[in-house]
């Protein structure tokens, strides 16, 4: 355990060392890390046992695998795997400012450019540094236009708003991969969020089974058949999501709306009001003001 | 040959010189007294000729002793009387032979120097016309008349009747010789002068054509076998039965001279020809030799009677004969010859295929290998025969594979087969070998037989000294073996094998001139076919190191294609290039190599290379086809990727090269399509540039229309606007498109400024006789909106009452007119057609709310007047909801929903927000990145 502590203590030391501009121009490999003394090599094969352990444990024991990495680093520091694959257990725990630094050194040691810059860039959007982002996803399409790649650079644009360049790069991620689900879904947001809506309808329908698994993704594209007219078809959506999804609130709320709002069926619109709050739907007095207006409505309509 | 020059011989002597011949024959063969012989030359002339030999003359020369002769006998005429009259009698008949033979050997001697004088005189070295002697033998007439008186009854005397005869023939008084004969026959039958005497009175009968008495005269010779006269008297019977026509009797006649085999014996077989020929049919008188029965020389007579019928032109009577003679003798050694004529007579009749099958049968039945060679030359051969047989296999096999080749009869090929073959087996030392070995090879090869065509030609080549017609043979070989491998469907290479056999065997003389390399190019080929590529470059690489290598280089490299090596195909063409240093050598065929290679490259993802490669595929020929298309499918992959301004700088070079090329419009179009969505401002520019340079007026203004929608779309409005108006200029369709277009025009220019334009555009579209009511509710819905806004901008100022006044109007017009459009019932149009009227609606309760307050008011009675206003204003609140609910209602009814619905809604949610603002925002939804996986170490300790 102690032992443990001493190796975070190091690399803390060494990643605070390196900076991201740093990192992107040292395209040569880090003297001190390089020169590491032999001492701390380990046999290859228990290096290559530990590394395996690690990586079984990156998805159920995030944690447990960010220790054998750490103990690794120091074992075999000049292994640009260990420091990659220590970064991706960051970015699972969230921990982008550590998944940077680690990044940052599996670059330092001479890690693939291609697949290093992406997932350095995934770490910045991660961190909301979305320009940083970019640069780095541009930097690893400079090497190689790996689907990933394309898809979370457009990502980045579109969230800073670069539309076109975002269009640019789905575009080219969907070349790569005509039918890849997340390419439309992602697209279908950009042009939702561009009011381009007839867009936006098509994007998700070609990614329905993605849409239909994601209750996020159900809304979305609820709400842009609605903006587009279609309430029947929003609702037939809505209606599946309910199905498949019981407990989500917001499903009810929306079919609520579109039955008093869209299509005048006050009774449809108050059951599924209700059905809302019996969830356990956060809106409380709003929706027990609708449901009021809905009786009225419906006392009004005779 | 032999045989017929004798026929025709004899034909000719029995025609003309007949008597001639008879005493010629006699003459040679018969042992006669001289007195008879005597007799004979003075009662003939022709007799006359024999004895003016000059062996005759010499031994009477002596012209002395022929005189004394003479003179003894007149000497004993006047004192032998007084001998006893037997002896006398005896004694005289000897001196008068002697006396007549003197007698006219003196007369030969006067003639002679009678010719010599007379040739003299004719020559004019004789004044005088020399006298014509004359045989005078009146002292014998006269004395022997009065002799035969006196010793008629004594023994002898028919011998005086037969002197007396003869000098009364001789002296010219024939009747009274004549009666003298017939006398002597009379009285003396028992006369050693009777079957002589009858014979010669048979001949003069015959002579003087009293057939009749002849055939009496000559019936009383024919009793008597022994008589030296027998075989000419029943010769000359057959001549007096011929003369009567009766030609069967002649026959037999001339059949029985003919089987005494004597001096007679060829004009007896001639004449029994003659006498055939006369019958009514040919099979008559074949029958009737059938009947007598088949003699030695009866072969000899049909062959005779078949030549003397052919001379005639009687050729279809000649063949029965010929044919006669095969069915009778089929062991005749005359068969080949007969045939052959035979052949020969159908020729001239014009039955050609008769004369084909008589020659093809002689040649099958008389060649050497034959059972007729083999009897009739049995261990041995006959050159004429050989001659005519091989002569004949040679020329009827010819005009079979002539004939079969013209038309196209294999079964008249096959029998020349089988006669080439007869032959070479017939005749293996013949001079024609080498030919007929060459004719039964080609033989083979028209009918196909090419395995055994293959096998003749190579045979053949070996007999042929010569270098070039043996390269020439070898060559047809080859040809055969080639054609086996083509039409192999297994086991392709046994004909390689072959092949390449031959062209070891025969290498030095197919070196001599192009041909080697031209059959290595086959050969290379066939290795190819039968999936022997490395056996194919073996040959090719030799090739390469010749004269002419370009042609190896070309092959080699199609090799390199067919294997799908388009690398080392290209080198090869490079190659090729190289050594023709032309460096437009083969540019199409390396312009469409690299065009595959391209193709490959991009198929397995190397798309740098591809382009590459393609650009290449341009560059090597740039005018082509293929040229184009690599220029075309650069453009494809400049689409995909999206890099538009490579696609437009490459279709300004397919303007350039290809100015008639589609190629361009549809890589613009293409890619505007691509672009459509993500880009749409550079694929309105593509398919306007498309619109630019498409050949076809219709597609171009499409073209124009879907630029100008997309440029309108993406607030490109001046592009836009161009577009549109180039579209109405060239647009000579209209209606609905035409409609659309003209309101989109009007929307544009009233959005950039250009009202006036755009109300006239939309006007023109209002004007439009056959205008749709849909475009035309939109134009006016538009043309409203415009002077809704002038409305928007009229503000109600002092004097509150006018400008109240004068808003108050406006907007009664406006929802004049707004209800105007509703009238038109195009269910879009009613949401938002409510929504605006909603909207003036609110204008004018906001107008009311915010007018322009007098200005000398109090602060209390601005807030009284500002009640005053509100109250005025409220209705006008109520309807706006009122109005947007409609639109609401309308929407709902006519399962309309559109952007003027949710603004109803969102005013609505304004105006009522207690009814109508919901929430229906759900939480900020953002994109979905995708995490970096972990990576594995294993494969790089």
């Amino acid at each position: 355990m102690r032992f443990r502590i001493t190796l975070f203590i190091i690399l803390l030391v060494y990643g605070c060392a390196g900076t991201y501009k740093n990192a992107l121009k040292a395209d040569k490999p880090d003297q001190k890390t390089a020169a590491a003394p032999l001492s701390l090599k380990a046999d290859d094969k228990k290096i290559a046992a530990m590394f395996n352990n690690g990586l079984k444990n990156i998805k159920d024991d995030p944690q447990a695998a960010l220790a054998i990495y750490k103990d690794l680093a120091i074992l075999a520091p000049d292994r640009w795997e260990i420091y990659y694959n220590t970064a991706v257990i960051y970015i699972k725990l969230n921990e982008m400012k550590n998944a940077e630094e680690e990044m940052l050194r599996a670059i330092r040691r001479r890690a693939p450019q291609a697949e290093a810059y992406s997932a350095l860039g995934t770490v910045y959007a991660g961190m909301g540094s979305n320009a940083k982002a970019a640069e780095a996803f541009e930097r690893a399409l400079n090497h190689s236009k790996s689907l990933n790649t394309l898809i979370n650079v457009a990502n980045v644009y579109q969230t800073m708003g670069q539309n076109e360049k975002a269009v640019k790069y789905y575009r080219q991620a969907e070349s790569l991969e005509p039918e890849n689900q997340i390419i439309h879904y992602n697209m279908g947001i950009l042009f939702y969020k561009m009011g381009r809506l007839k867009r936006a309808h098509e994007e998700f329908s070609k990614a329905a089974d993605y849409v239909k698994a994601n209750i996020k993704a159900s809304h979305s594209l609820a709400q842009t058949l609605l903006k587009l007219g279609e309430y029947e078809a929003a609702l037939n959506i809505l209606k599946e999501a309910a199905g498949k999804y019981p407990d989500d609130q917001d499903t009810y709320k929306y079919m609520g709306i579109i039955y008093e709002i869209y299509m005048d069926d006050m009774e449809n619109a108050a059951l599924n009001y209700n059905t809302y709050l019996s969830k356990g739907g956060s809106k409380v007095k709003d929706v027990e003001i609708w449901i009021d207006i809905v009786k009225t409505k419906t006392q009004l309509n005779g | 040959m032999r045989v017929e020059i004798n026929i025709k011989n004899n034909l000719e002597r029995e025609k003309d010189t007949r008597p001639a011949a008879l005493y010629r024959s006699l003459s040679r063969n018969i042992l006669i007294p001289a007195a008879v012989c005597l007799l004979f030359s003075a009662l003939l002339p022709s007799c006359k000729t024999v004895e003016k030999s000059s062996s005759i003359i010499t031994k009477t020369a002596d012209e002395e002793r022929l005189l004394m002769k003479v003179k003894e006998w007149e000497e004993y005429l006047n004192t032998g009387k007084s001998e006893a009259p037997d002896s006398f009698i005896a004694t005289l008949s000897r001196i008068t032979d002697e006396y007549l033979g003197a007698r006219e050997l003196l007369f030969k001697k006067e003639m002679e120097n009678y010719e010599r004088q007379m040739s003299l005189f004719q020559k004019g070295e004789l004044k005088k016309e020399p006298k014509e002697p004359r045989q005078d033998y009146s002292v014998l007439i006269s004395h022997f008349k009065i002799l035969i008186e006196q010793y008629r009854y004594r023994n002898g005397a028919d011998a005086i009747y037969y002197a007396l005869a003869y000098a009364l023939y001789e002296q010219g008084e024939r009747d009274k010789a004549i009666e003298v004969f017939e006398h002597l026959l009379r009285n003396y039958p028992k006369s050693n002068y009777f079957l002589e005497v009858s014979f010669r009175l048979g001949e003069f009968y015959f002579e003087t054509g009293q057939m009749p008495e002849a055939m009496g005269a000559y019936s009383r010779v024919s009793t008597t076998p022994q008589s030296v006269f027998y075989e000419k008297a029943v010769y000359k019977l057959g001549w007096v039965y011929y003369k009567l026509d009766d030609f069967k009797k002649a026959v037999d006649a001339f059949m029985t001279a003919a089987d005494m085999e004597r001096g007679l014996g060829e004009e007896a077989v001639s004449s029994v020809v003659m006498s055939l020929s006369r019958f009514g049919t040919m099979e008559e008188a074949i029958q009737h030799l059938r009947n007598k029965g088949i003699r030695k020389y009866t072969p000899l007579v049909l062959a005779m009677l078949g030549d003397r019928l052919a001379e005639e032109t009687r050729y279809e009577a000649a063949i029965i004969v010929y044919m006669g003679i095969q069915e009778l003798f089929p062991d005749s050694p005359l068969l080949p010859f007969i045939s052959e004529k035979t052949a020969e007579l159908y020729e001239r009749i014009g039955n050609e295929e008769k004369s084909l099958t008589t020659r093809w049968e002689l040649m099958r039945n008389y060649s050497p290998k034959t059972s007729w060679y083999a009897k009739n030359y049995p261990g041995g051969s006959e050159a004429s025969v050989d001659n005519l047989v091989s002569r004949t296999m040679v020329s009827i096999s010819k005009k079979y594979h002539i004939k079969g080749k013209n038309n196209g009869n294999t079964e008249d090929i096959a029998r020349a087969i089988d006669g080439y073959r007869i032959f070479l087996a017939s005749y293996p030392k013949s001079t024609e070998l080498k030919e007929i070995n060459l004719l039964l090879a080609e033989a083979l090869f028209d009918t196909k037989n090419y395995r055994e065509a293959a096998s003749a030609y190579e045979k053949t080549g070996r007999l042929y000294p010569e270098e070039q017609q043996r390269a020439d043979i070898a060559y047809s070989a080859f040809l055969a073996y080639e054609i086996m491998f083509y039409q192999a469907v297994e086991d392709k290479m046994e004909s390689v094998k072959s092949i390449e056999n031959l062209l070891e065997a025969y290498k030095a003389d197919f070196s001599k001139d192009d041909r080697l390399d031209k059959m290595l190019y086959k050969v290379a080929d066939m290795y190819s076919q039968s999936g022997s590529s490395d056996k194919a470059k073996e040959k090719l690489t030799l090739l390469m190191k010749g004269k002419n290598p370009q042609p190896a280089y070309e092959k080699i490299a199609e090799l390199y294609i067919k294997e799908g090596n388009l690398k080392s195909a290209e080198d090869a063409y490079l190659k090729l290039r190289d050594i023709s240093k032309d460096q437009n050598s083969k540019k199409g065929e390396l312009a469409g190599l690299r065009y595959k290679i391209a193709e490959e490259y991009l198929k397995a993802g190397k798309e740098k290379d591809g382009i590459s490669k393609l650009e290449q595929a341009y560059n090597t020929d740039p005018g082509s086809r293929t040229g184009e298309a690599a220029l075309i499918k650069l453009g494809s992959i400049y689409i995909r990727n999206r890099d538009m301004s490579n696609l437009e700088n490459l279709v300004n070079l397919i303007i350039r090269n290809y100015p008639g090329s589609e190629g361009s419009v549809s890589l613009l179009v293409e890619g505007g399509k691509k672009l459509e969505k993500e880009d749409p401002l550079t694929a309105a520019r593509l398919y306007e540039s498309a619109s630019a340079v498409s050949p076809h007026t219709k597609d171009a203004i499409k073209l124009l229309r879907a630029a100008g929608m997309l440029y309108e779309d993406n607030s490109a409005d001046a592009k836009a606007e161009l577009l549109f108006k180039k579209y109405l200029q060239e647009n000579m369709e209209t209606g609905d498109s035409e409609a659309e277009i003209r309101y989109r025009l009007g929307i544009i220019q009233i959005n950039m400024g250009k009202k006036n334009e755009g109300r006239e555009t939309l006007s023109a579209l209002l004007e439009g006789k056959e205008a749709d009511e849909r475009f035309s509710a939109m134009a006016r819905l538009l043309i409203i909106k415009e002077k809704q806004l002038a409305y928007y901008e009229l503000k109600l100022t002092q004097p509150f009452e006018e400008t109240l006044k004068q808003k108050t109007q406006q907007l009664e017009s406006l929802l004049n007119d707004y209800s105007q459009i509703a009238e038109y019932k195009i269910p879009e149009l009613l949401p938002e057609t409510f929504f605006q009227m909603g909207m003036a609606i609110e204008n004018f309760r906001d107008s009311i709310i915010n007018s322009e307050r007098p200005g000398d008011m109090s602060k209390e009675e601005v807030e009284e007047y500002t009640l005053l206003l509100e109250e005025k204003a409220y209705p006008y609140d109520e309807q706006a909801v009122k109005t947007y609910e409609k639109s609401l209602t309308v929407s709902r009814k006519q399962q309309i929903y559109n952007e003027w619905v949710e603004k109803s809604i969102g005013r609505l949610a304004g105006l009522r927000p207690a009814l109508y603002k919901r929430e229906f925002e759900s939480r900020d939804v953002e994109p979905l990145f995708i995490y970096p996986e972990p990576v594995s170490m294993e494969s790089n300790l």
